[in-house]
């Protein structure tokens, strides 16, 4: 697989709202170390894009960051 | 909202008796406007054209949306549910349809009586609509009495506080409650400009890390919370609470040096100019659309990434019995085809879905 698509595979994972949970520190994705400084802005936007995208699906209007952090409120 | 309307016109069409169940087409998560008969038959939508207006502090917005009946066997009778996405901040604040030459004006009647009155129109023959709140934002509407060949133009127009105005302060009795549906209300006009508020931040700290951990530590803190009375009071906090974590990020990490004055830089932004987002109405209706059109496989992961939202996608994979690469590529590949099918429908697209 060529870097660049490997650089791509990793933005589309760091644009998901997978974090691990936190115990101490905050955490980043794992994948996020792997990235440089102009994938690591690609992949901000995307997020925000995305972020729109999925609260336009749901029917509460909700993105996965959202539903991230009720499902860690509700203790899931 | 326990109102619900009704809608009647003194029409010649021969009288039928509404079927016994109403097919109401079950509202997905992916519900748009769409018009579908008793027996399962979606009626072909042919045009969709929002209005929008704003003054005194108010936005009103019509969606008109235009369905031909050219697929019905029966002359005198069908029988069609539409289900209509409209901003979850907004209230209906009027409808009409037309049918033909004739438009026919909605009044608001409390449910029960709505219900009864529709149901005794279409025993009197008469074309009639009943539209009914299903959730926060999905109203069914049951039409009675349209002859075959018609066209129908469905004119929901719902009211709500003009963008410039909108305080999510209207969520925090609810959020003070513990009312964690109160809370993602508020988490969904605030977790954009809280995430924009740290764009400066994104080559240095893992924003979605910290936007996760920033709404968290606001539903931790609005027990003890007293708002200024300014608008926007919880938005405002919890935009100080991200801007300081991702300070805090950058002196921990020490990723690499940065100057006290170059974070400053970074977090130098007027938290008081920051305004909640307001959804776009269209992009929803689109999207259910687009989202239809989608092949299986991207479908699918796109769909395990909204209803397990936050799981990790190797475990997102695994479940389609899938490689993690194959899943992103997946998800990728329905992201590219909504972003692409959104443009030819004419909605303006974030650069971010497609770069």
């Amino acid at each position: 697989m060529s870097e660049e698509r490997d650089d791509e595979l990793l933005v589309e994972e760091v644009a998901g709202a997978y974090r691990p949970r936190p115990r101490d520190t905050l955490r980043y994705h794992p994948a996020w170390h792997d990235l440089g400084p102009d994938a690591r802005a690609r992949a901000f936007e995307r997020a925000r894009a995305l972020r729109k995208l999925e609260a336009a699906l749901d029917p509460e209007g909700l993105s996965t960051t959202a539903r991230a952090v009720l499902a860690r409120i509700e203790g899931r | 909202m326990t109102l619900s309307s009704l809608f009647s016109t003194e029409s010649h069409y021969r009288m039928h008796r509404p079927r016994q169940s109403t097919p109401s087409v079950e509202a997905s998560s992916h519900s748009g406007a769409e018009l579908v008969t008793s027996d399962g038959r979606a009626l072909p939508l042919t045009s969709s054209i929002l209005r929008a207006e704003a003054g005194g502090g108010l936005a009103r917005i019509v969606l008109e949306q235009t369905f031909e009946n050219v697929g019905a066997g029966d002359a005198e009778t069908i029988h069609v549910t539409c289900k209509m996405p409209l901003p979850a901040d907004g209230a209906v604040s009027g409808y009409e349809f037309t049918i033909g030459a004739r438009t026919i004006k909605g009044r608001v009647e409390p449910k029960e009586r709505a219900r009864e009155q529709f149901e005794q129109a279409l025993l009197d023959g008469r074309t009639a609509a009943l539209l009914e709140q299903e959730r926060a934002d999905i109203f069914t509407q049951d039409i009675g009495n349209i002859p075959a060949g018609a066209t129908i133009v469905a004119r929901p127009g719902s009211s709500s506080a003009e963008p410039m105005q909108t305080n999510l302060d209207v969520h925090l009795p609810g959020t003070l409650d513990r009312d964690t549906r109160a809370f993602g209300q508020w988490m969904a006009g605030a977790e954009g400009t809280i995430r924009e508020s740290l764009r400066s931040f994104a080559q240095v700290v893992d924003v979605e890390a910290i936007v996760q951990e920033a709404l968290l530590r606001v539903w931790q803190v609005a027990p003890r919370f007293v708002p200024d009375g300014a608008p926007n009071a919880l938005l405002r906090l919890g935009i100080r609470i991200a801007k300081n974590l991702a300070i805090s990020e950058v002196r921990r990490t020490k990723s690499r040096p940065v100057p006290e004055e170059e974070i400053e830089g970074l977090a130098n932004i007027n938290v008081n100019a920051l305004e909640p987002e307001v959804a776009d109405p269209m992009l929803r209706s689109v999207l259910a659309k687009c989202y239809e059109l989608l092949p299986a496989q991207p479908r699918r992961a796109l769909d395990l990434r909204l209803s397990r939202a936050g799981e990790a996608d190797s475990a997102l994979a695994q479940a389609l019995s899938m490689q993690k690469n194959t899943f992103l590529q997946n998800f990728g590949r329905a992201r590219k085809l909504l972003a692409e099918c959104l443009r030819k429908s004419g909605v303006a697209v974030d650069e971010g879905l497609v770069a």
